[in-house]
């Protein structure tokens, strides 16, 4: 444990300090979004965006190399198509007549199936896995900086709509007749989801990124008795996962996104096992 | 609005779900500070109704005017209670947190001012429920939940109030203290009330629409005690009343 906090200030280690960071700035995005995305009951629709952030991390990747488009950062091209993944399965979710879930789930394979080909056929040596998985070894100062201002922008949107996002995800026709335009707020919530995706994608990856919403979401949801506690519960979760994840990761030499992880779901498992046992003592 | 113009006026209103017609040819009015309840049998289209008067749905012929404009214009000033909440029975939130739902969509960003929290709070004491205000909704029982949805269905400060089943989850006992209450209320807003329950709701209401595809409307001052014996051997259930909507016609046209 010493070791890990030695680590923190050590200036080979830089890397560490940028994921640390990266974890405490998401936190909150995680609580808050993470909250109305399982009170809403959307973590589907979270995952599907999820999965096809990769499509955009390989295009971007792609254009980088062969069309020299420096600017357009993996970072970048995870945020654009997080957005227009939300946009797309927000408005087939509320527009479409095909089955929605069907929809949803070609949007998510297709937008990974793309993301694998692009990175394929980008010359050089590309690890899919440290997309998939998270890898903190490349977490830059750069990204640390747009974790930042999306974090600013998703937690700042996410608390002014508070009472009217609440309206909607608690009973959806009430609120379109009380004259609030709940198809904006659904798609709102699926952009600060898209948003809140990204801030997390560098340091778990897409696949275990989900694990980050609902998880902490979840335990809260025990213990809450109003959406704000919930919130504010699922953030201190998200906190105590992501520094005690990176510091267990450093000591026990494991892979840090998993490690992170796997810590919101022992708490998760540990409080409804709890919960269990006092119902069945009872 | 001049005092004149109907709370609801429908012209020949006709709705269906695809082939199966749900309404046919429905006309009629309601007065400002009447008080109506609506009864029938289930899939006679009492809630479609009450969707068609929210703007919810739209007829297929016909017109319907709320307040003397369109539905969809006239909602804010509609307060809806629906028979089913879809509600995530896990869902975070307060008793008050839900009564000032109906206050959701008053201004700006949807911040509950102060004068938000008094109206709410108002409303919650006009059902005698003011006391659950920081409850969990969902510690609730389901007379408890009831009234609190009518306090939202207040908090909007309806000039119109649609009550769709009030009484489905009401203990007996606490029937008659809910009834006071809807009553004292139909003193100052239109209230329909949709109800199986017509030895319930005859007696605050000034008349019965029995929906079955059409409507036909009868007076509750002549529905009452003898007349409704005769008229139904006695027996109030009778309210669901095939007898009334059936294709023969109306055997007791004459009260209207």
């Amino acid at each position: 444990m010493l070791t890990y906090f030695s680590a923190l200030t050590d200036p080979n280690m830089v890397f560490l300090r940028y994921a640390l960071f990266a974890g405490l700035l998401a936190a909150p995005a995680f609580g808050i979004i993470g909250t109305y995305v399982v009170a809403r009951r959307m973590t589907y629709l979270a995952g599907a965006i999820a999965h096809c952030v990769l499509g955009g991390i390989g295009a971007a990747l792609y254009c980088q190399v062969h069309y020299g488009m420096a600017w357009l950062t993996p970072m970048l091209g995870a945020i654009v198509t997080a957005i227009a993944a939300a946009l797309v399965i927000g408005l087939v979710s509320l527009r479409s007549r095909e089955r929605v879930d069907s929809v949803i789930g070609a949007i998510w394979v297709l937008g990974m199936a793309a993301g694998i080909i692009f990175i394929a056929k980008t010359p050089g040596y590309i690890d899919p896995m440290s997309y998939l998985f998270g890898n903190i070894l490349m977490i830059t100062g750069r990204d640390l900086l747009t974790i930042a201002v999306l974090d600013v922008i998703v937690i700042g949107l996410g608390l002014l709509s508070y009472n009217r996002m609440i309206a909607v995800c608690f009973d959806e026709e009430f609120a379109r007749l009380r004259g609030i335009r709940t198809e904006l707020y659904t798609l709102l919530l699926l952009c600060l989801t898209a948003l809140t995706i990204v801030l997390m994608v560098r340091v778990v990856g897409i696949v275990m990124v989900i694990a980050l919403f609902t998880l902490p979401a979840a335990t809260a949801s025990h213990f809450s008795t109003r959406i704000w506690q919930m919130m504010l519960l699922a953030t201190l979760l998200g906190l105590a996962s992501v520094a005690g994840g990176l510091s267990l990761s450093y000591g026990l030499d494991l892979p840090s996104g998993p490690t992170i992880v796997m810590l919101a779901g022992f708490f998760y498992l540990v409080v409804i096992v709890g919960k269990g046992l006092k119902n069945r003592l009872r | 609005m001049p005092p004149d113009l109907p709370a609801i006026q429908c012209e020949q209103l006709s709705f269906s779900y695809g082939e199966v017609p749900i309404l046919t040819n429905v006309s009629f009015s309601i007065q400002k500070l009447d008080a109506v309840a609506l009864v029938g049998p289930n899939g006679g289209g009492k809630s479609t109704l009450l969707k068609l008067i929210l703007g919810l749905l739209t007829p297929q012929s016909g017109t319907i005017q709320v307040l003397g404009t369109t539905p969809q214009q006239a909602r804010k000033k509609i307060g809806y209670m629906p028979q089913y909440l879809q509600y995530d029975p896990s869902f975070p939130v307060s008793a008050m947190d839900v009564v000032l739902m109906g206050r959701a969509g008053s201004a700006g960003l949807g911040r509950y001012s102060k004068e938000d929290r008094r109206i709410a709070m108002q409303a919650m004491t006009e059902l005698a429920v003011d006391g659950l205000a920081s409850r969990p909704f969902n510690s609730l029982s389901g007379g408890q939940r009831q009234r609190i949805l009518i306090a939202r269905a207040l908090a909007c400060e309806p000039e119109i109030l649609l009550l769709d089943e009030p009484t489905a989850n009401v203990d007996p006992g606490v029937e008659l203290q809910f009834f006071e209450i809807l009553k004292a209320l139909a003193n100052r807003v239109t209230v329909l009330t949709v109800s199986h329950d017509l030895g319930f709701v005859s007696q605050m209401v000034s008349r019965v629409f029995c929906i079955n595809r059409q409507v036909k409307i009868h007076p509750t001052s002549e529905l009452t005690g003898e007349v409704i014996r005769e008229m139904y051997g006695g027996d109030v259930r009778m309210v669901r009343h095939d007898h009334c909507c059936s294709e023969q016609g109306h055997s007791h046209a004459d009260l209207l």
